[in-house]
This record gives C-alpha cells, structure tokens and sequence, in this order.
C-alpha cells in the first residue's frame, strides 16, 4: 500500500482498525445470536460495546506480542474488559471462523467499493462515445492503415470491457459472500448449523454450504479474477491512449495542467504518463492475483501458507485497482479528442482505406477477383510508398483511379465517387450502440436533448432482479399439474411458481425504496418469499 | 411515371404492396388514383383500408340490400354499432364482429381482443355494456379442442374482468370449421337516446370550407408554412387516449381477410394482446368524456388502428386530417411511421375536441390514469396526412381510401345450379369406431370428436330407416342409446364452457347462462342503468323493462339453401325471443363466408342476405349493424355458411320473463301449426346428420303468417298468464327438446299416448316447429288455452309430463342417470 | 334521527360497485357513498359511517396478485382505521383478497384449485355461533345459503401459524380447494367479514335467488338499521317471519 497509489476509503478499509472492526461485527453478531437463542443477559451486548469502545488495535497489537496469536490476543483484551460477561465471547468458535467470516464482509466491501470509480468511469466514457460517434478515425491493425470507423463506435468497445468487468465483480461478490461458525474443521462440533445461518443472516453473509477450518480460498480467487479483469480492461484503454498520444498520431492527448511539466530536460514534451502509469500498475495487479491463485490448495482441513500472501495480495490489489480505476475514468473524462487531426491522419495515405470497397465493387461488376485484386495494389502500393515521402492530396487514391480506363468503364465515375464516402463506414454504429447502450445517439438527441446520463442511457442504470416465488405449501395448481404430468412421466420434480421482475433504477440512491416497495407490496408472507440481487 | 415493362424497382414495390394485402391490381390502382408512386406508408395505409374488413368491397353491393329503418331506430348501419330506442329515451347499441382468424392462430389472446374490440364498439357511442354474448364454430381433433379451451378462457377472462356479465350465445361443432373456427362476438349496452355519439370530426353547425388539396407528397420535410396549413389554427384537434401504441398486430387487418395457408404459423406475433384492466380504465374515461360532452366524436382504434378510425372520422365529416406520429404515446421509441398506422394495440381509442375543450379532456384522462396526447388536427385538404420525423410519410386523399376504395361484383353461381350441387350435403366428421361411454365423445387425449360411435349410429340407421316408425315402436331400442346421444358435443349441455363467465356481475341478468332462472333467451332488466338514465326515479321493480338477446345461425340448413336456410335460421332467433317473454326489434349480422372469388360462395353471401332481410322485412325486425369476415376457408374448401345474427327484443316489464325449463310433474303441450309436415322436415334434422351422415334438401319456404300467428298466440297466452314455461323446438326437433330439458333439470319424461303414436321422424324434423308450452295451475287456464290456440288457429298437443327419474323402474332409472352425466359433464375433461 | 352511512369502496378495476350501492340502498335506510380516494372520505356525511363494504371485481387488474395492489392504497389505511373502531366491514370477492392482502384479515387467496375462472350459484354452509353483524345467525335449520360465486382465484390459504379468524361460511362441495372449504371468514372480533360469494348478486325474486338477503337482515339488526319498507328485504322478512319465530 503506497500512499502515492492509493485513495484513502479503500486504504482506510484495510487497515488494522478495520480488520479488528470487521471481527467487532462478527464477534457481535454471535453475542447477539446467544441472546436470541440461547437466551444469554441481554446486557452482555452492553458489555461488549464497552469493551470495544474502551480498547484499541494498539492493546491487541501489544498482546499479540505475547500470544503470538491474534485472534486470541482480540479476544483475550476485549474478554478481559467485558468483566464477566468476557466467558460469552468467542464461544464456541474457532479463530478462522471469526476470521474468514470478517474477511468475506472486507473482500465484499471492497468489491462493493470498486463500483464507484467504476460507475463514474462507465458514464464518463459513455458521454464520450455518444459525443464522437460521427467522428471517422483511421482504423488500424499491426499499426497499419486499415480501414476507417467511428471513433464512438472504437469508444463503445471500450466501454463494452468496462461493463463485462463491472458484471464480474458483482458475479464475484455474490461468489464472496459467504461466511462460517462451522467450528474447527468445519462439521459444527460446537454450534449447529442453523445456528450459524441465523447469525450469518444478520451479517447479509450465506453459510459456507462445506467449509473446513477455513472458507475455501477459491472464492477469493473469483473476487482476484475479476479485477485483474478490470485492470486488463484499463491496460488496453491505457495502450491505446498512449499510441493516439504519440507525436506521429496525436488523435487523442492527455490533459495537461497549465503548470504541468513533460520532460526534466525537454520544455516541449508532452508525455501520456498517466496512461503509462496504468500500464504499469496493471502489471503489478496481475502480480497479486497470480500470488492468490496459489492460495487455493492447502494441507488437509488447513494450513497457513495462505496467511501471508493474503495479509499482502489483498490490501495491494484493491488499494491498486481502486485508484487506477479513479484514475483511469479521470483520464477518460479529460482526455482531449481532436478529430481534425484524426481526419488528417486518414487522410495521409490519399484514400487507400477504400481498397477493399473498389475490389468488392470490381468484381461484383464482373471482374475476375485475383484481376482485380492485382488491378487495385498496381494502383495502391506506389501511392503507399509515395506518402511515406510526400503529402497526398485526400483524393489521390480516386483520381489515380479515375485515370484507369478499364476502372471507370465498369464502375462509372458516380459509383467509383460513393465508395470514398466515409458514412458508409459509420453507417452500422446506431446499431452498435442500441447493443450497447439500450438507446441510440438519435434517441438521446431527440429524447433526451443529448444528455448522456443514467437516465437517458440503460446501460448506465443500476438494475435489480425481484423473485418471488410462492412457498412450497402453497397449492399452485398449474405447478401441482405439470407435477402429477411430470411424475406421469416417470419425472419426480418439484415444480415452484414464481414471478421475476427486472427493474433498472437510474439513480443508485433509491435502492433504499427499492427494497421497501419490494418488501411491503410485492410479497405476501403467506404466500410468498422474496430474492432481491443487483444484476447490473 | 408509367413504365410498359416491369422493372425491377417496379416488381419489388408491387411485391412489396402484396405484403399489405393490396393485389397487382389494386396497387396499380392505387398509383393511377395518386398519379404518381406511393410511399410504403401509403401502400401500408391502401391495403388497409382496402382489406374485406375494413372495406367490405365484395359485400358491399349486396348489403345494400339491407332493410334498416323502423321508427325506432335512432342508429342504422355506418356508425360503430346499431342503436334501437327500447323504452322511451333509453337506447341499446348493439353489434357483433369477428375474430375468427386471429382466434384460430392465438386461441386466448384472439378471442379475447375480440370481446375487447366489440366492447369498445359499443361503448364508444356513449353506451355502458349490460351483456356479452359469443357465438362459437369448432371442428374437430385435437388442436380444435385445444382452441375450444382457450377461446373460451379468453372471451370469460376478458369479459368478467371488465365487469360485463357474458349471458350467453351459441357454440357448435361442424368438421367444416376444423381448420377455420369462428369466435364472433355480441356487445349491448345502453345510452341516453340524446347522448348518442358518433365517429365524425365535425359538429354538425361547423361550416365545412371548400376543399384544397395540400400538394404534399411523401418525403418532403415539412416547412413551418405548410405546418400551420396542416394544423390550422382553432381547428378541431385530433386526440388519442388510451394504452400506448406497440408492434403487436401489425397487419393484423390484412390478416384477417387473408386465407390461411401451411405457413399461418407465421403469422403469430401479428395478434394483439389484450389488457382487460386498461379496457375498464378506457371505459370509465370515455362515458365521462361523453357524459360531459367534451369531444365532438370519438372512435375506437379496432382493425388497423389509427388509420382507419382516422380515416373512417374524417371520411363521414367529408375533411381532412394530419397526424404527427410522433406524438403518439408509444410503449416503444423506435416504432416505424407504417407500424404507428398500422398497430392494433388494444384499448385505444380517436377522438376530435374542440380546441378549448382539449385540456378539460386531457386532464379526464390524467384522473384516469390514462395516457392522452393531442395527436393532429383537422382541417380542409381532403386528405389524411401524416408526418413523421417531421417529414411527410402519408398524404392520400380520404375519398380514395373510403367511397371510392374497390368494390367488387363477383359473379355469383346460378341459383338452381347451387341448390342442385347442394342438395345433399354430407357429414365430413372422422366417424367413431369404438363404442364410447358416457362421458363419450371425448377421449384421454382431449380430441374433439363429432360422430356417434359406429354401432350405435347403425342401430339408430335402422330404426330410423322408414318414415312410418312410430316412438312407440322406436323408443325402447332407442332409449339406451341416448346417452351416445347426449355426449355428442352437438348436444351436450354447455355449462362446462360457460361456468368460465360471468353472467350475474351487473346483477340484472334474469335469465342467461349459469343462473337460476333459465328462459329461451337471455334476458337482463334495465334496472341500475335504467335508473342511472332516468335520475331520481328509483323504479319499482315490476315496471322494469328488460331485453332479450340471442344470437346464432343454422349453418346446415343455409349451406342446403342460402336464401330459405337464413330465413329459418333466423325466424329462430325471433322465436326464441317470443318464448322468452319478449318482442323481436331489431338485428345485427356477421356474416362469415369463404372466399368471395368462389362463385358459389357469392351466391351464399348474397342469398343468405336476402334470406335474412325477408325476415327483417316481413316480422319488422330491422339490421342495425353488421360485420363481414371473408376469406374463412382453407385451400379451395370455405367454411360452411354461417351468417350469424345477434337478435334483441325487449320485455316491457321484467316480470314477464317466461322460464324455459318446465317443472316437476308438468304437463307439456306442444304448440305448433296444424299442418306441420309442410313446415318442417327430418331430411335436414340433427338427427339425419349424424345418423345417415347427410342432409338434404329441399329446405322449406318459410310461412310468415304461420309465425306471426305463433308469436302473437305467445303473447295472448303471456298477458293471460297463463303460461308457466315456454321452450323453443329447435335442434333435434321435439325429441332433442324434450330430452334436454328433463336432463338438465334433472327430470325424466313420460310421453303419453298420443306423443308415442307420433312417427319418429315427426318427433326429429327441424324447422317451424312451434314451441313447447307448460301452463300455470289454476282453475280455467285449460280451457281458456284451448280458447287462444284455436282462435290463433294453432294446434296445441299435449305430449307427456316431466316427472321424477325415482318413479321409473332401477333400469331406466340409470338410463336416465347416464343420459344426465352424459349431457352434464362431456365437455368437462376439455376444460381441465 | 341522522341516517347512518354506508361506505363502498371503489378502486380502479372494481366492477361490482354499482350492484353493491344498490343491494345496500334498495333494502336498508341507509345513505349509500361511493368512495374512491382520501378526498371522497373527507366528504362523506358528518358522524360515523357504519358499514363499510368492499365490492368484487378486478381492482389493479388483479395485477401482481388479486387484492394486492388496491390493499397498498391510502384509501386503505382509512378502512384499516374504521374497522380498528369496530365499523362493520365486508370484502366481496375481490374485496376479500384486499383484506387479506391489507392484513385485515389473516391468510390469502390462490387461484382455484381447477385452475379456471368459475361462475356457479353454490351452496355455503353457515357457522352460527360465530358473531358478526354479518353473521346471519338467525338461519332456520339447514343453515344452507345458495349464492354465486365468480372468482379465478378463490382458493383460500390459512396462515401458517396464526389462527386469527372464525370460519363463517364453509362450502358444502370445496370446488376452488380452499382450505378446510372456507368460503367466508371474521376476524376475531367479528366486525370484518371477507367471502367469495356474492350476496348482493342473490338478493332479489327476480333473479331467483334471495339468501344474500340473510346477511343484509342481520346487519340491520345488529346495527339497528330500518328496513326499506317494500324492498325485497322487507318482503322477505314478511314471508320469514313465521319461521324465524
């Protein structure tokens, strides 16, 4: 954790007085359990409040020392200062499930966390792409001139990784959240199982469904692979960011502070550091995740191998990921496009971009293909070589044509003319972006008088899946008789109604209603139970 | 721009037109009316409007023939439904659609926008529904019993939810609608006679200016000038409400007038979907709208939606209109400028206000939780216009769409020509080959089975050989074989089908299905409405009058002898309505055929026409309103003829209802002309049908006189009180009639002497075969019956008594007992 | 003496209002109002409305689940707060899924065990020694009403661990699959009813049917209401009289 790479909720959020925070909440949540079923003094909440108000990281920090242990060294310091009450804490369970269920609240948290930065750099970039979607920019593949396409469309791949990445870290967290009070080797010796999911519940956590001493560090992995996901998603936004900078190019430039300096030695650079910034610590990111991945396979119920990578891997990769994130939407909202220039670059090579138009035209005209493949690169390569040398006029590649007898005889002048005309290289991008977005730039000009925002664009909005399913003593009859046709059939299934409703909220604040409405109108407790999850 | 040969350009837009129903020659039409090329938009809004369904153009030359006036009429045929005034300053609206081509692609949904569509007919002239009715053809096999159960939960669901009780109508099996069912739909409902509102777009004191044709063409964008000739200023504007517009039944109304081939599946996603709950909303907002007199006229958005109702208005105004689609509330943003005109969205509804009167309507709407937009306005190019993206996507001139649409005169086939192809006509149906038992018909599996089983139609094939047979002779033999009889979907009771309505929501219904009281029509009292029209006046309830209502149509017959079959078919009707109690107004029709370029389809359409009217004409029970469903066969095989009618009466007072069951231990009569062989036959019975597989012809004239004199003897014997039940004879004859009463009461029959020296095929003949009567006890009442029928000059017999199932014998007492579960719970298993 | 009133309660999608209005106006001196928001409450006559009733219908459509929406309404909390002062309350159908949704009344309603919407005139048995001024605990022996029943979700499911209600009307034949065949609770105290079948629709010779008549005699005597003179009701009690003695 390098203050100079990181923003500080996240930072805040893996440090020392969070972890033991984070084990405050799990330790509670079982007190209270004890009190709800196992009918403890009430005041022993009152108790343990105390005694975490009245101790720090500090006073564990300096018992550990002894102990040696951590865990122990918490629960000895708060025990102690819960007077006698201290004998109900930590009963009954082992260190990891204090630890591991504290971790899966952290690693949740964090995911949760990403989504911010990531939300902003989603809307950033979508106005962006809204903006130049009838911007033509030279499409490039091996660095060489290929043929043009709209820089929104170019921008709309971006934003389309983004979203990929962004539905993974949500898959991850639903992955992550699970917790365990299984007891030392995972089979309950001490609490029950419906114990644990009654305390779990109150921490939004699932039961570990088979946990060992430990929850399976697979899960985490799943969280790891998500964002190294997302920073594969900046690195490539990053590269292309530093090749539009480059001084042959210059489409697209970083933004520059008026005070800003680009070289120690040469007052006229202007250097892409932020996106190479990224680059960098992408790298780094895909370092941590390695280092998890080989967290999966421990000895038997459970070893600590995994201790120290984590204590390590996890802070640095979301410390990181968080502010490059933060840092890339920046980027992205300030980047400076400059289309004249693009339209300069593609027009460099006079027009060659058509040549897969005017050999199509050729031969749907009735030339042989390999003629009129030769015919076109005769014409082409010469005017290749020329524009490394010399400008080209924009036309030069039409009028050359024009100048093939054989060429305007088949195609006529009008038709040769159209396929130089750089819409028809945009002309699918509304279809994209209806793909992508749920609307088109038409759309959101005419609709929403061009406000690219989470209420103008679906792909922007928070959306949620409701399910509710009728309980299983609930007669269904339409259930009960595909059932009895099922079991006709030699199929014995249980067959349960229910409804799914898909609701996209364009701010995320009204969640909170959200989840009300849901709560109060859509379920009927006799009838009916409810699963609310956040799909996009 | 005339090209002598078609190039590529032009066939792609001639294929293009086809998609929208519009035939090389109409399209070619369509460009000569225009003098110039149509944009898609205009090729969309043409094959619209110049659909069957929307057009009528193969009827239209012979529904003229129609007779439509008597005094109280106060709406005939043009407007969205009839309207017959039925107590003083009471009207009823009433009319019946089809919904026959979506219902068979999306059983549920089909039918019930069908109930949707009708009851938007009705209460957008200002009337509130009082009764549904639906009058049902199935086939046979599997997927027609699927289609059974599911157009059935859709008309139920669909009505009950809206609050409109479903009191009744007609369904019947017939192997010709195997793969074309029918799903038509009958909406009534009351209005103030001084609140009637109509389609039009202009009051009658607005002065129409000269007409002046905007000069647009499609594609142009539209300059700030030309919009303020568009949307004049003070001009009457356009104001659409209700659900918001989607894709669903785009070319819905093409559809419908198209016949189905192998790829039909293919069409599913062109069906709307209907919302019960919305259409309730719709209906609250627009009797308050035309209670307060806020909009000048209004028009439901049924079969291509927004471009006929706007067409339609702005045709019977003789002005133009221009609509911004974007305007239009969508429930999706990307919907093309054909798909806005073309949507059939459900619970929609135009209406043209009055510039000041345009908030008072929007902020209606708001307190209604309904959507509301001022969509176009009116104004005087004599053309419907329509931007889109602020560019011109539409301009036709209205006339082109509406009087001079196509009309076409197919040729019809020579009369004698069809009643000699016609004069036999046999039961397709698959026969039966095992013996079923009660519950028969039905099999495991849920496939609708029409036929008798096989030994059991060869033994009655014996006994029904020769005419001479007496039912004394027959009845033990036949006996025990009427529980095959009675399971026959054709006979079996329909209770299972319409415990899926609600009849008694509204609670006025006093005799309809699933209620207590059972009478030969259904009949609900005006009461709550009747108050609600008639304020402060809090009627006594025996000065209540009440309607009745019937709808059906005997297809066998009509297929036999277009023009005699629907005279009888629907003399039926009337005398259904007689037995109820009450006195046949007026009409409606919907008149489902093949396809019109059949010869001999045409001369069904226009005989049955004719059939009909002579019964109009001649018992003065006008045609009010009316729908044609075209196109309903498969390959080169149409449906059999079935123009069906929705008939109402009206009872002055609710307490002359006359129920048609008759009770424990009542003596029946049979009430009925003197010579009735010459009015009825066995040939073209029920019983032929499924015993001999045939029917033949000839069908009878029908004998007017006979009639009146039945009908005013009913009402002679009802002010006497002297009447305890009254039965129509229909299907079966006598013998069915019989059968069926005793069953669904529960009851068995005892014939008496005279009724068993009767012949059999006396007992099975269908036709004008009178009614079945049981008398009040009182002293006199015998012989002042017999006074009334024989100045009436009627024969009034007496057949035999209902009596309890427990005084016969442990044999047939069971018999009975089968013919009752037989009759009672055959169509269950369909509906599980 | 100031004339009691009757509240009837209308959401959008209720569709037996009308039928309700009348069957309390036409039978009982009562001054019937239609309310349908907060703002129809404030305007109802001064002193205590009495009756309150919620008719069938589909309110929200039946959108969600039958009852669930219209239970949710601020009209609602208005009920919730008469019928905690003892105001007589009935759910009709519809009305009965509010309840149960509002939590007036514990339990809930599925759709019908035969999985259709079902129109018939059945037979409830009545539980007489419940006390309700609904209950119609003056029935002479049999104790069988026949009133129709028009509802798609019907069937009734007990809470799981809370028996707060008395049964008050049982089906003779459990066509929907409620459980232990209950047609018509109250809570404990008696003063809210919810029942699927529908009384008002069974009220009048006309019809045919007259035992939704009981109810309407037992609440204008529990609650002291004067008969109509020359309703159905006051007919109906005039040919009862004999047998009620």
């Amino acid at each position: 954790m390098i203050a100079r790479y990181s923003r500080p909720v996240m930072s805040q959020l893996w440090s020392e007085e969070a972890k033991y925070a984070s084990w405050s909440r799990v330790e509670r949540a079982h007190l209270e359990g004890l009190v709800e079923r196992r009918g403890l003094n009430p005041s022993v909440l009152n108790a343990f409040d105390n005694a975490i108000r009245t101790t720090g990281s500090e006073d564990y920090a300096r018992r550990e020392q002894e102990t040696g242990h951590d865990v122990i060294a918490y629960v000895a310091e708060v025990g102690a200062a819960m007077g006698d009450f201290g004998r109900w804490l930590h009963q009954g369970l082992t260190s990891s499930d204090v630890l591991d269920t504290a971790l899966s609240l952290r690693v949740c948290e964090s995911l949760e966390l990403l989504s911010r930065p990531l939300r902003q750099l989603r809307v950033d970039l979508a106005k962006k792409a809204f903006a130049y979607v009838q911007t033509p920019i030279m499409g490039r593949t091996h660095g060489i001139h290929a043929e043009p396409l709209s820089f929104g469309q170019v921008l709309a791949g971006h934003f389309e990784e983004f979203q990929r990445a962004h539905l993974a870290l949500i898959e991850a967290q639903k992955i992550c959240r699970t917790g365990k009070l299984s007891g030392a080797v995972g089979q309950y010796s001490q609490l029950t199982p419906e114990y644990e999911s009654h305390v779990l519940g109150k921490l939004g956590l699932r039961a570990e469904p088979i946990a060992t001493q430990v929850i399976p560090r697979d899960r985490i992995l799943v969280a790891a692979h998500a964002c190294e996901n997302l920073a594969n998603a900046i690195d490539r936004f990053a590269t292309n960011m530093r090749h539009w900078a480059r001084t042959e190019l210059q489409e697209v430039l970083e933004p520059f502070g008026s005070k800003q300096k680009g070289s120690s030695a040469m007052p006229h650079k202007k250097n892409p550091v932020l996106a190479e910034n990224l680059c960098g610590l992408a790298r780094a990111v895909r370092g941590y995740v390695n280092m998890l991945s080989q967290n999966t396979s421990l000895w038997h119920e459970r070893d600590i191998s995994h201790s120290s990578v984590e204590r390590m891997a996890l802070p640095d990769l979301f410390v990181t990921l968080d502010f490059m994130t933060a840092r890339c939407a920046q980027l992205i909202e300030q980047m400076v496009v400059q289309p004249d220039v693009m339209k300069r670059n593609l027009d460099r090579l006079g027009g060659l971009w058509a040549s897969q138009s005017v050999l199509t035209q050729l031969t749907n005209a009735g030339m042989n293909r390999t003629e009129a493949y030769e015919l076109v690169q005769r014409i082409a390569l010469p005017l290749s070589a020329q524009a490394a040398r010399e400008n080209q006029s924009a036309d030069a590649f039409l009028c050359a044509l024009e100048g093939h007898s054989a060429v305007v005889e088949l195609l006529g002048r009008e038709t040769l003319k159209g396929l130089f005309n750089l819409d028809r290289f945009m002309a699918h991008t509304p279809a994209r972006f209806l793909q992508v977005f749920g609307t088109t730039p038409e759309e959101v000009t005419r609709i929403h008088s061009g406000q690219v925002c989470t209420s103008s664009v679906p792909a922007l909005q928070t959306t949620y899946k409701v399910t509710v399913a009728l309980h299983t003593d609930v007669l269904d009859t339409e259930a009960k008789t595909i059932e009895e046709h099922m079991a006709n059939q030699g199929l014995q299934a249980r067959l349960k109604r229910s409804k799914v409703f898909t609701i996209s909220l364009p701010q995320p604040d009204e969640k909170d209603a959200l989840l009300r409405y849901v709560s109060s109108v859509l379920r009927n407790e006799v009838m009916e139970s409810i699963e609310v999850e956040v799909i996009q | 721009m005339t090209v002598a040969h078609e190039s590529a350009d032009d066939k792609k837009w001639r294929e293009l037109a086809q998609g929208f129903g519009l035939s090389a020659e109409e399209f070619a039409r369509l460009k000569e009316c225009l003098k110039r090329a149509p944009s898609l938009e205009e090729i969309a809004v043409a094959g619209a409007l110049w659909s069957e369904h929307c057009s009528y153009k193969s009827s239209r030359v012979h529904l003229a023939r129609f007779h439509t006036q008597e005094s109280w009429v106060l709406q005939g045929p043009g407007e969205n439904a009839g309207i017959v005034e039925i107590a003083p300053g009471v009207g009823l609206a009433f009319k019946m659609e089809s919904h026959n081509h979506p219902s068979y692609i999306e059983p549920y949904q089909g039918a019930a926008t069908g109930v949707g569509g009708i009851l938007r007919d009705v209460f957008c002239m200002g009337a509130r529904p009082v009764a549904n009715l639906n009058c049902l053809r199935y086939g046979e096999g599997e997927y027609n019993a699927h289609l059974l159960k599911h157009t059935v939960r859709g008309i139920g669901d669909y009505g009950n939810s809206v609050g409109v009780p479903t009191v009744g109508g007609q369904t019947r099996f017939h192997s010709g609608y195997s793969k074309n069912i029918l799903v038509n739909a009958f909406t009534a409902g009351l209005v103030k006679a001084d609140g009637i509102f109509r389609g039009k777009l202009q009051n009658e004191n607005t002065p129409t200016g000269t007409q002046k044709p905007s000069g647009l063409i499609p594609g142009t964008a539209l300059t700030h000038a030309k919009r303020e000739e568009l949307f004049p200023d003070g001009a009457n504007l356009l104001l659409y409400f209700g659900s918001a517009t989607g894709r669903d039944g785009v070319h819905g109304a093409t559809m419908s007038s198209d016949t189905f081939d192998d790829s039909s599946a293919t069409l599913k996603p062109t069906v709307q979907v209907g919302d019960p709950f919305a259409e309730k909303k719709l209906l609250e907002v627009t009797l308050e709208l035309l209670d307060q007199k806020l909009c000048v006229g209004l028009q439901d958005m049924g079969a291509a939606g927004l471009t006929s109702s706007g067409v339609e208005m702005a045709g019977r105004s003789g002005c133009g209109v221009a609509l911004d689609l974007n305007l239009i509330p969508a429930r999706t943003a990307r919907l093309k400028a054909y798909e806005y005109l073309l949507s059939e969205s459900q619970e929609r509804m135009l209406c043209a206000v009055t510039p000041e009167k345009a908030q008072a309507v929007l902020e209606l709407c708001k307190k209604h939780q309904v959507a509301a937009a001022i969509i176009g306005s009116v104004n005087n190019t004599g053309e419907f216009i329509c931007i889109h993206n602020d560019t011109v996507a539409c301009a036709l001139p209205v006339d082109v769409l509406t009087e001079n649409a196509p009309k076409y005169t197919w040729p019809l086939q020579d009369r004698s020509a069809y009643l000699k192809d016609h004069a036999r006509i046999e039961n397709r149906s698959q026969p039966c080959s095992a013996s079923s038992t009660p519950p028969g018909g039905v099999s495991a599996k849920q496939t609708l089975q029409l036929s008798l089983p096989e030994p059991t139609r060869q033994t009655l094939a014996q006994l029904f050989e020769s005419n001479q047979t007496t039912l004394a002779e027959a009845w033990k033999e036949i006996f025990p074989l009427l529980p095959d009889w009675f399971a026959l979907p054709a006979n079996v009771s329909k209770d299972p089908l319409t415990r899926h309505y609600c009849s008694t929501v509204q609670g006025n219904t006093l005799a309809g299905c699933q209620t207590p009281r059972r009478s030969a029509a259904a009949v609900v009292r005006l009461d709550d409405a009747y108050c609600a029209l008639n304020m402060k006046q809090d009627p006594r309830a025996e000065s209540v009058p009440a309607i009745a209502l019937v709808a059906g149509c005997q297809e066998r017959w009509i297929e036999i002898d277009p023009l005699n079959g629907s005279a009888q078919s629907t003399l039926q009707l009337g005398r259904r309505i007689a037995a109820s109690g009450g006195r046949p107004l007026a009409m409606t029709d919907c008149l489902n055929f093949g396809s019109p370029r059949q010869p001999a389809v045409m001369r069904q359409i226009s005989d049955a026409i004719d059939g009909i009217n002579s019964v109009a004409k001649t018992m003065r029970i006008p045609i009010v309103s009316g729908n044609v469903s075209l196109n309903n066969q498969t390959g080169q095989t149409p449906i059999p003829p079935t123009p069906m009618v929705g008939m109402v009466g009206v009872l002055d007072r609710a307490t002359e209802l006359i129920e048609e069951n008759h009770a424990l231990n009542a003596r029946v009569y049979w009430l009925r002309d003197k010579d009735i062989a010459r009015l009825s036959r066995f040939e073209y019975s029920e019983w032929a049908w499924n015993i001999f597989r045939l029917n033949a012809g000839p069908v009878p004239e029908v004998d007017f006189e006979h009639e009146q004199k039945l009908w005013s003897a009913l009402s002679l014997l009802r002010s006497a009180q002297l009447l305890a039940a009254c039965s129509n004879v229909g299907v079966g004859g006598l013998l069915n009639t019989v059968l069926s009463l005793a069953a669904r009461s529960g009851f068995a029959f005892a014939w008496n002497e005279k009724a068993l020296n009767m012949s059999l095929h006396e007992c099975c003949a269908e036709g004008q075969t009178g009614v079945l009567v049981s008398l009040q006890s009182s002293p006199q009442t015998d012989t002042r019956f017999a006074a009334i029928v024989e100045q009436s000059n009627l024969e009034a017999i007496e057949i035999g008594k209902m009596i309890a199932p427990a005084a016969l014998t442990k044999e047939e007492h069971g018999v009975w007992d089968k013919i009752h579960r037989a009759c009672s719970d055959s169509l269950k298993p369909f509906f599980e | 003496m100031t004339r009691r009133t009757a509240a009837i309660v209308q959401f959008p999608g209720t569709n037996c209002d009308h039928d309700t209005v009348r069957w309390l106006s036409r039978n009982l001196e009562l001054d019937v109002q239609l309310v349908r928001s907060r703002d129809d409450v404030e305007r109802l006559p001064p002193g205590d409305t009495s009756v309150i009733v919620l008719p069938g219908g589909f309110s929200f459509g039946d959108y969600l689940r039958a009852g669930a929406l219209a239970a949710r309404s601020p009209l609602m909390d208005w009920v919730r707060l008469q019928a905690s002062r003892g105001v007589a309350v009935l759910g009709i159908c519809n009305g009965f899924q509010i309840l149960c949704e509002s939590g007036l009344l514990p339990g809930a309603l599925a759709p019908n065990i035969v999985r259709q919407h079902v129109h018939e005139f059945v037979t409830v048995h009545v539980e007489t020694q419940v006390v309700s001024p609904w209950s119609p605990s003056i029935v002479e022996s049999g104790r069988l009403l026949n009133l129709p029943i028009s509802c798609g979700m019907g069937n009734f499911v007990a809470p799981r661990k809370n028996d707060a209600y008395n049964i008050l009307f049982r089906y003779t034949h459990n066509l929907l699959g409620s459980f232990e065949s209950i047609a018509g609770i109250t809570n404990p105290e008696g003063n809210i009813v919810g029942m699927m079948p529908h009384p008002e629709r069974a009220s009048d010779p006309l019809l045919g049917a007259t035992d939704g008549l009981y109810m309407l005699d037992a609440l204008a005597r529990h609650l002291g209401i004067v008969v109509r003179t020359g309703s159905p009701l006051a007919i109906w009690r005039s040919t009862h009289k004999e047998k009620n003695r």
